[in-house]
C-alpha cells in the first residue's frame, strides 16, 4: 500500500496548487441593455393581463436584507403561492417575507397569508391564521398531508423550514417537530407529492447550497465594485430532501435510503412526474450551475439519476446551466411530460421535449430560445391564458448581479417581465409590450404563481419582487375562448400531483398532467385547466393515474369546474 | 443601448475596416448582451469575409441559437471550408445535423472534430448525445461524462491568437501554468511559473505551485527553499503549509509534516484540501480513527469530489467499516465510472466480505482501466487463494 498512499500524496500537491490559484472574484452576468427581442408579435389592442394589485389591496413588499451585505441568500429570495386556507372555494396567497438575513438579529419581517375576500380584494389575516413565520423565507409547498380536508403549509427559509398544519377553523399550528421535516439548511423549492403511491402525500424539498454568514465570499462586478456571487464560488453543493408520510402526522427522512444522496447540486425547482411512463413518479431538480437531476424511481422506490443519460443534465453544448425555475409540461400532446427551466441571462432558458424518455432540446426550434437570451428568468407558467387550445407561457425576469447597464435607474437588477403566445405551428412569439400588460414594467422579478383568483376561468398570474411589491395580473385574455377545468383527487382526497388527463373535443386531443409545485419559489392552483376555441365541445374526460390505471369520465360540459376522484382499488 | 452603441462605435473607429477589429465589436457586442447588433456586425463581416472562420463559425452558433438550421449550416460550411484543420466547423455541423435528425453523419462529423483534437469537451458531449439517440446508450455514456461541463467553444480570432502570443500578464502565465500541471507536464509548468517569478519575484502563488512542481520533480530542497521564501512573504496562506505538510511527509518526517498540516487546517478550515493532506499524515502515523474524521470533513465539504470519497473508503476499510467504505467507494464511482482506485479499493471490501463473485467483477473492472497497476496483481493472487480455499 506504500504506493498508493505516496501516488495519493502526489495528486493531493498537484490539487494544492490549483486551490491557490482558484481564490479571486467572480462576475456572473455580463451587462446587458435593452435590444430589440429576435420575434415578437405587433402589438395587440387589448393587453392580456390587467394589473389589479392595488384595487386587490394585496399590500405586501418583499425585503432582501434591512442591511445589504452581498450576500447570496439576498439576491435569491421572493417566493409565494396560492392556497385555498379556508375551503372556501377561491384561493388565497401566502407570501413568503426575506427580511433580516443576520442571524443574531430578530427579523422585524414576517410571512403573510392574505385571504381571498370573494369580491376582487384581499385582506391580511396573517395574527389570526399564526402563520407569521420570521425566518429568512424562501418559497413553500401546499398539501393537506394529514388528510382532514384542509390544506397545511410548508414553507422553506434559509435556516429551519417550518410545517403549519391548518386546525380547519382559520388558524395552523407549527408542528415541524412532531412531522420532523425541519431542514437546517438553506432550502428553495418544496412540493408534497404522493411518491410511494400509499395514498399520502409526501415531502421533497430541494436544497440550495450549505450556506452561513461565515461562508461568505467577496465577488466583484466587471466595475469592480462588490456584487453578488455565483453559487458555484462558494463549492458548497448539497443533497435534497426527501420525507416519507408515516401517515400518524410525523415523516421519516428517507434521503439516504432512497439513493437521493448520490448526486449533489444547487437546487432551486422542483418538478415531479413520470417521465418515463412507468407507473412510478420521478423528480427533476434544476441546479443553478451545476448538472441538473433527473432523479427516476425504480420499484423498489429508489431513485437513480438519469440525467445525463436522458439528455436533460446539461445543455446541448455539454454546459451545466443555472436553472432557476422548472416546469413540466407536455406541450406536444404525447402524453409525456416535457420540461421546461428558465436560466442566467446569456443562458437561453431551455425546453427539453421528452421523446420516450430521451430530451431533446428544442429550446431554438421552439422560438423560446433567442428572446430569453437577455434576461435572467425565474418563475414561469405553461396555460392557455387566451383560451385559443394552445399552451401560452409566462416568464418571470430578473438579475442576479448589478449589470452593466441597467434597464431601470430605480433598480439595476430590474428587467421586464415576457409573454409568449402559442402558435399553430408549434412556436412562440413573444407578446408586446412584454409581459402582457399594456405597458411594460420593470422590476425584479421571482416567484410567478398561477390560479384563477377570481373564478372566471382563466387563469391569473401573481408575480413576487425581490426587495418590491407583489404583483396581480388579471387576465383579461380569457373572455375569447371556453374553458373547462378539473380537480383530480386520488381515492385518499389528495390532489393527484402527477396524473395526466386526456381530454378528447371534437377538435383534437389533449393531455395536461396535475401539477402544484413548478416555476420556482412558488404554489400554484391544483385544478388542471384547458382553454378551447368556441365551439369547442369535451366527448370524454379521462384520467391516468399515477400507476397508469385509466379511468375515463365521459363527456363534461366547458365553462365549468369538475372535481374527478379516483374509483377505489380493487 | 445608445451608451452600448456609442462605445461600440467608437471602438470600430480605430479601424472600421479592419476584420478582426469589427469581429471585436461582435464579440464585445455579445459581452453586453446586445445580441442583435451581433448578429449584425457578424452577418456583416461574414458576408464581406467569407474565409473569416472565426466570425463564421460565432455567426452559426448565433444562428443555431435562433433555430435558423440552413443558415448556420452555411456558416459552419464556410468554417470547414477556410480552417479544415479548425475543429469548431465540424462540431458545428453536427449539432445542425443532430438537430435535422442525421445522427450517423453528426456521428462522423464528431470523430473527425475529436480526431483533430481529443480534448474537445463539447465535441465528446454531442457524440454522446448522438450515440444515445442511435439507441447505443454503452458508447453513449463514456462521450457523455467525458464532455460533461463543456463550455462552447469559440475559433481563435487573429487578434486573440497575437495576444496569446504576446501575453505575459502574471494571472494568464499561471493559468497557463496550472494546467500544465493538472496535466502532469512539469517542466513547462515550471517554466510558467519561473516566468512570473522573473517579474514578480514575491508572487506566492506562484513561489507555492513552483514548489509543488518540484515535489514532482522529486526536487526536494528546491521546493523546500521555495515554501520557506512563501512563508517569509505571507504566512497566512494555508496551501503553502499544505505543501509543506507534503514535503515533510515525502522526506518521512511525519511528525513535523503533522504540525504543518494542523497549521493548514487552522488557516484553511473551510477548504477540503488540508484535511485530506492530514488525514494522509494521520494515515501514515497509523493513526486512523482521527484520519477518518479528517477525511470524512473532507467530504462534508466538498461532497462530490471523487478522491476525497476514495481516500474516505481507504479509511472505512482499514478500520472494518465495510459497509462504509462500500458507500464510499460507490460514491466515488458514480461521479466518476473510470477510477481504478475505488474499483481496487471495492475490490478489498468484496473479498473481506467474503463476496468473491463480486471481488471478481470490481478487479476485472480496475484491471481493465489500469492494468498495470501493482495492486491489481496482488489482490489477482489473493483472491485466487481465497477462491480455491
Amino acid at each position: 500500500m506504500n504506493y498508493l498512499r505516496k501516488k495519493r500524496l502526489l495528486t493531493l500537491v498537484g490539487l494544492t496548487l490549483i486551490a491557490i490559484t482558484l481564490a479571486g472574484g467572480c462576475n456572473r452576468e455580463p451587462g446587458s441593455n435593452e435590444s430589440t427581442p429576435a420575434t415578437v408579435t405587433p402589438s395587440s389592442t387589448t393587453p392580456w393581463f390587467t394589473d389589479v394589485t392595488q384595487d386587490s389591496q394585496l399590500n405586501f413588499s418583499h425585503v432582501r436584507n434591512t442591511n445589504v451585505k452581498f450576500w447570496l441568500p439576498e439576491i435569491t429570495g421572493g417566493g409565494g403561492g396560492w392556497i385555498d386556507f379556508d375551503n372556501d372555494g377561491d384561493y388565497d396567497l401566502y407570501l413568503v417575507q426575506s427580511g433580516e438575513l443576520d442571524p443574531a438579529k430578530p427579523n422585524p419581517h414576517a410571512n403573510q397569508l392574505w385571504e381571498n375576500l370573494g369580491n376582487g380584494t384581499f385582506q391580511d389575516v396573517t395574527d389570526h391564521a399564526d402563520v407569521g413565520d420570521r425566518g429568512y423565507g424562501m418559497g413553500l409547498a401546499v398539501g393537506d398531508y394529514n388528510g382532514d380536508g384542509w390544506e397545511d403549509l410548508y414553507v422553506t427559509n434559509v435556516g429551519p423550514n417550518v410545517l403549519y398544519r391548518n386546525n380547519g377553523d382559520g388558524t395552523f399550528t407549527d408542528v415541524t417537530a412532531a412531522a420532523k421535516v425541519d431542514v437546517p439548511a438553506w432550502s428553495s423549492s418544496a412540493m408534497f407529492v404522493d411518491y410511494d403511491d400509499d395514498g399520502d402525500l409526501d415531502l421533497f424539498v430541494a436544497n440550495y447550497i450549505r450556506w452561513s454568514p461565515a461562508s461568505e465570499v467577496a465577488c466583484f462586478n466587471g466595475r469592480k465594485e462588490p456584487d453578488y456571487c455565483a453559487p458555484t464560488g462558494y463549492n458548497s453543493p448539497t443533497v435534497d430532501r426527501l420525507f416519507r408520510n408515516e401517515a400518524d402526522g410525523s415523516f421519516t427522512d428517507v434521503t439516504e435510503s432512497a439513493g437521493l444522496s448520490a448526486a449533489f447540486g444547487n437546487g432551486l425547482g422542483v418538478a415531479a412526474a413520470d417521465f418515463n411512463l412507468d407507473g412510478r413518479l420521478d423528480f427533476y431538480v434544476a441546479n443553478d450551475g451545476n448538472p441538473n437531476q433527473l432523479w427516476i424511481q425504480n420499484e423498489d422506490h429508489q431513485f437513480t439519476d438519469q440525467a445525463l443519460l436522458s439528455g436533460c443534465a446539461v445543455n446541448r453544448s455539454g454546459a451545466a446551466e443555472a436553472g432557476m425555475g422548472v416546469a413540466p409540461v407536455d406541450l406536444d400532446h404525447d402524453g409525456d411530460c416535457d420540461l421546461f427551466m428558465t436560466h442566467l441571462m446569456d443562458e437561453s432558458n431551455t425546453l427539453y421535449m421528452n421523446q420516450n424518455g430521451v430530451f431533446d432540446d428544442a429550446s431554438a426550434a421552439s422560438g423560446l430560445a433567442a428572446p430569453s437570451l437577455q434576461f435572467t428568468g425565474f418563475g414561469m407558467g405553461f396555460h392557455d391564458f387566451n383560451h385559443d387550445g394552445r399552451l401560452d407561457l409566462f416568464v418571470a425576469n430578473g438579475r442576479v448581479t448589478h449589470a452593466l447597464n441597467p434597464l431601470s435607474d430605480d433598480d439595476t437588477f430590474a428587467e421586464p417581465n415576457q409573454l409568449f403566445s402559442s402558435q399553430a405551428d408549434g412556436t412562440f412569439q413573444e407578446v408586446m409590450p412584454r409581459g402582457g400588460l399594456g405597458h411594460e414594467l420593470l422590476e425584479t422579478s421571482r416567484a410567478a404563481a398561477f390560479a384563477d383568483y377570481d373564478l372566471d376561468g382563466d387563469v391569473d398570474i401573481m408575480v413576487v419582487n425581490s426587495g418590491g411589491t407583489v404583483r396581480l395580473f388579471r387576465n383579461d385574455a380569457g373572455s375569447q375562448g371556453d374553458w373547462i377545468r378539473f380537480r383530480i383527487l386520488n381515492t385518499s382526497g389528495h390532489d393527484a400531483v402527477g396524473a395526466r388527463v386526456r381530454l378528447t373535443t371534437n377538435k383534437r386531443t389533449y393531455f395536461r398532467s396535475v401539477q402544484r409545485t413548478y416555476s420556482y419559489l412558488a404554489s400554484n392552483e391544483p385544478e388542471v385547466h384547458f382553454g378551447l376555441e368556441p365551439g369547442e365541445t369535451v366527448t370524454d374526460v379521462t384520467v391516468i393515474w399515477p400507476n397508469l390505471t385509466e379511468q375515463s369520465f365521459g363527456s363534461k360540459t366547458t365553462g365549468q369546474r369538475h372535481r374527478l376522484v379516483q374509483e377505489d382499488r380493487p | 443601448m445608445e451608451r452600448s452603441l456609442r462605445r461600440l462605435q467608437s471602438a470600430g473607429r480605430l479601424d472600421s475596416e479592419d476584420p478582426d477589429i469589427q469581429l471585436h465589436l461582435a464579440i464585445t457586442a455579445h459581452e453586453v448582451g446586445e445580441f442583435t447588433l451581433e448578429r449584425q456586425l457578424l452577418q456583416q463581416l461574414a458576408a464581406d469575409h467569407p474565409d473569416l472562420a472565426a466570425a463564421q463559425q460565432r455567426l452559426g452558433v448565433l444562428l443555431l441559437e435562433e433555430g435558423k438550421l440552413p443558415a448556420a449550416e452555411q456558416a459552419f460550411q464556410a468554417v470547414i471550408q477556410h480552417g479544415p484543420q479548425m475543429p469548431e466547423g465540424y462540431v458545428g455541423l453536427a449539432d445542425v445535423r443532430i438537430r435535422q435528425g442525421d445522427y450517423q453523419v453528426a456521428v462522423n462529423l464528431l470523430e473527425k472534430a475529436i480526431e483533430l483534437d481529443p480534448k474537445y469537451q463539447g465535441a465528446h458531449f454531442l457524440l454522446g448525445s448522438a450515440y444515445q439517440r442511435l439507441g447505443m446508450t454503452n458508447k453513449a455514456l463514456p462521450h457523455l461524462k467525458l464532455g460533461a461541463g463543456a463550455r462552447t467553444r469559440f475559433v481563435k480570432d487573429s487578434l486573440r491568437i497575437r495576444a496569446d502570443q504576446y501575453d505575459v500578464s502574471t494571472k494568464a502565465r499561471l493559468a497557463r501554468g496550472i494546467q500544465f500541471m493538472v496535466d502532469r507536464q512539469a517542466a513547462q509548468a515550471a517554466t510558467e511559473f519561473q516566468k512570473v517569478l522573473q517579474a514578480e519575484p514575491d508572487n506566492v502563488t506562484a513561489l507555492s505551485n513552483l514548489a509543488g512542481v518540484f515535489v514532482q520533480q522529486n526536487r526536494l530542497a528546491e521546493a523546500r527553499q521555495l515554501l520557506n521564501k512563501s512563508l517569509e512573504i505571507d504566512s497566512t496562506k494555508h496551501a503553502t503549509y499544505v505543501n509543506l505538510a507534503n514535503l515533510a511527509a515525502l522526506e518521512g518526517d511525519l511528525q513535523k509534516a503533522l504540525e504543518w498540516a494542523d497549521r493548514g487546517v487552522e488557516l484553511g478550515s473551510n477548504a477540503e484540501l488540508p484535511y485530506r493532506v492530514r488525514a494522509n499524515i494521520l494515515l501514515q502515523m497509523e493513526r486512523l480513527e482521527p484520519a477518518y474524521d479528517d477525511a470524512l470533513r473532507a467530504v462534508e465539504l466538498i461532497p462530490n469530489d471523487p478522491q476525497a470519497l476514495e481516500q474516505c473508503g481507504d479509511l472505512a476499510y482499514r478500520l472494518r467499516k465495510l459497509g462504509d467504505a462500500r458507500t464510499y467507494y460507490n460514491r466515488a464511482l458514480r461521479i466518476d465510472s473510470r477510477r481504478p482506485i475505488a474499483w481496487i479499493g471495492l475490490t478489498q471490501v468484496n473479498m473481506t466480505a467474503g463476496q468473491f463473485a463480486e471481488a471478481k467483477q470490481t478487479l476485472a473492472n480496475a484491471q481493465q482501466l489500469a492494468p498495470q497497476h501493482p495492486a491489481i496483481k496482488i489482490l489477482s493472487d489473493r483472491l485466487d487463494r481465497l477462491r480455491s480455499n
